[in-house]
Order: structure tokens, then C-alpha cells, then sequence
């Protein structure tokens, strides 16, 4: 068989002859007869245990991810947010810097380089 | 009517009403080719069997999803070749695979018996060294008979892939079956 051959649209009946006999069981009957014996047997509870195995363990996957997570926070929670006037009264304990920030009119030279000399 | 001369998809709306008897004239029908294709997927003919016995089974319970507008056959091949898929990722490993019963002819003399199952075997093997879908693509193509828009349908992938699929799969498996008749012209 050449190439060309190969992307037949038809099917190969020599191939499939070989695999047909390659692939075929004896018994179909035998077969049949246990397909519909099955057929009457009640679904059990470990049947329906097993069709929840992945969607079970796919859900664990995530809730163990997520209280992982959690601990990780629980035990090494994230910095509180400071209020900004509680900032402003560590950084400029004499209300110097509050005063420059809320001021409605530009603050005179020496009272910003007051300002900078108290913050070093 | 008799029942084997009821349509699949008639067949099909008994089965769904809980009509076992038209059930089992489908399974009757799809038996052999169900097993084939569980077989070409698995390797092997224990494993073929169970998984065909699976895909059957899926097909009672969700009998009412199938259209009967559709032909039944692909429809069932995709329960029964995702079947095979499942329970490959789940066997362990057999390594005696007892001998094809097809493999000889009546009239055959011992020893192109031999000849015979050990060229099937080889065949076995080859298809088992290709990719799952080739196998199931060229499987449902050259023995079973289905258009490349149905096994399109049955595996989920555009028509041309199957056209791919099938080509390498025969480049693949044509090669073992030239060398056997090279083989077999030369000695038989």
C-alpha cells in the first residue's frame, strides 16, 4: 500500500479482514447472556461509592487547599492597616506634620524645615 | 415483526420504556463489534470483555439521552470506547493473552495455525504500539465500517482527524501485514 492509498476514504478490506480476526472473541452469545444478567443486578452502594471516587477527590484536593490556606493565615496573619492619622502621630509626634498635611495655605520655609529636621 | 427485523432506533424506544428484551436484541447486535473495539483499545480480551460489558450497561441506564434520529451505532461505540479508556487507566498489567479463537480456519493444517496466531498477535501488538485514538479510529474504520464523520462523532475530534488517525494507523499496521504476506508467499 503506497500513501495514497493509506488516506483512502474507503475502508481497507484486506487490514481490516487481518484485524477483524486479530480482534474477535469466540462466544458473542455468552457474552449477550451476561450483559443481560447484569442488567438485573441491583446498582450497589459500592457502584455508586465508586462513581463519586473522582468528584470526591477533586473536592478534598480543594477543601484541603483552602484550610491549608487558611492556617497559613491563622498563623501568620497579614499586617493590620494603620490609620493615617495614627501613622502621622508616630511619624510627627508634635502634630507638625498633621498641621502641614490639613493646612489650607502653603506652610511657611521654616516650619517645613522645622518639619524635615523633626522627622531626622 | 420479528424482533431481529426491528430498527435500532425503534429498538432502542422499547429499551427506554424498560423493554429488556429489545435491549438484548441490540446487545445482540453490537456484541462482536463492541468487543473489537474494547479489544483494539485494551489489548487485551478479558479486560475487552469487561469494558464492552461497562459500555453496554452505561448504555441501558442512559438509554433515554440517545437520540433515535441518530444511528444508534456510533452512539453506543462512544459509551463503550470511553468504557475501554477508563478501565486502561485502571487495570494492572496481564501478561498472558490467551490466543485468539478467530485466528484459525477450519481447514488449516497445524502448523498455518501457528503461522496464523503468531501474525495476529504481531497485528495485536502493532495496533497495541500505536496512540489510543488511532486505534480506535482505524478500528471502527477498517473492521467496523463507520464513516469518518462518525467516528468523528464517537471521538470527539474533527473529521479530518480521523483521516489522519486512519492513515498512520494503516501505515503503521500495513506494513506488518505486507511483511507476512511477503513472509507467507515465500514459505507458505
Amino acid at each position: 500500500m503506497n500513501d495514497l492509498n493509506a488516506f483512502d476514504h474507503a475502508p481497507d478490506s484486506e487490514l481490516g479482514s487481518a484485524l477483524r480476526a486479530a480482534l474477535s472473541a469466540a462466544d458473542d452469545d455468552t457474552f449477550v447472556r451476561d450483559v443481560m444478567a447484569r442488567l438485573d443486578q441491583p446498582v450497589t452502594s459500592w457502584d455508586v461509592l465508586g462513581t463519586w471516587v473522582r468528584p470526591g477527590l477533586a473536592a478534598a484536593v480543594v477543601l484541603t487547599a483552602m484550610a491549608g490556606f487558611w492556617l497559613g493565615r491563622a498563623v501568620h496573619p497579614a499586617t493590620q492597616p494603620v490609620p493615617v492619622e495614627e501613622a502621622l502621630t508616630v511619624t510627627a509626634g508634635n502634630g507638625t506634620m498633621t498641621a502641614l498635611i490639613s493646612a489650607e495655605s502653603p506652610p511657611a520655609i521654616d516650619v517645613l524645615f522645622q518639619s524635615t529636621n523633626d522627622d531626622h | 415483526m420479528r424482533i431481529q427485523d426491528v430498527p435500532d432506533g425503534d429498538l432502542a424506544k422499547r429499551g427506554t420504556g424498560g423493554d429488556r428484551e429489545a435491549f438484548g436484541e441490540l446487545v445482540a447486535r453490537y456484541a462482536a463489534a463492541a468487543r473489537r473495539v474494547a479489544h483494539g483499545v485494551l489489548g487485551d480480551p478479558d479486560d475487552a470483555d469487561d469494558a464492552a460489558q461497562d459500555g453496554f450497561l452505561l448504555a441501558w441506564r442512559h438509554l433515554g439521552r440517545y437520540d433515535p434520529a441518530r444511528p444508534f451505532g456510533p452512539w453506543l461505540m462512544r459509551i463503550v470506547a470511553n468504557a475501554a479508556t477508563d478501565r486502561r487507566r485502571r487495570r494492572r498489567v496481564r501478561q498472558a493473552e490467551p490466543l485468539s479463537p478467530a485466528a484459525a480456519a477450519p481447514d488449516d493444517s497445524p502448523a498455518d495455525v501457528t503461522d496464523r496466531r503468531a501474525f495476529y498477535s504481531a497485528l495485536r501488538d502493532a495496533l497495541a504500539t500505536l496512540p489510543e485514538r488511532q486505534r480506535k479510529a482505524v478500528v471502527l474504520f477498517d473492521v467496523e465500517g463507520y464513516s469518518h464523520r462518525e467516528i468523528g462523532e464517537v471521538l470527539g475530534v474533527p473529521e479530518g482527524t480521523v483521516r489522519s488517525d486512519v492513515f498512520h494507523a494503516r501505515r503503521a499496521l500495513r506494513s506488518h501485514l505486507d511483511a507476512w504476506k511477503d513472509w507467507k508467499g515465500k514459505n507458505g
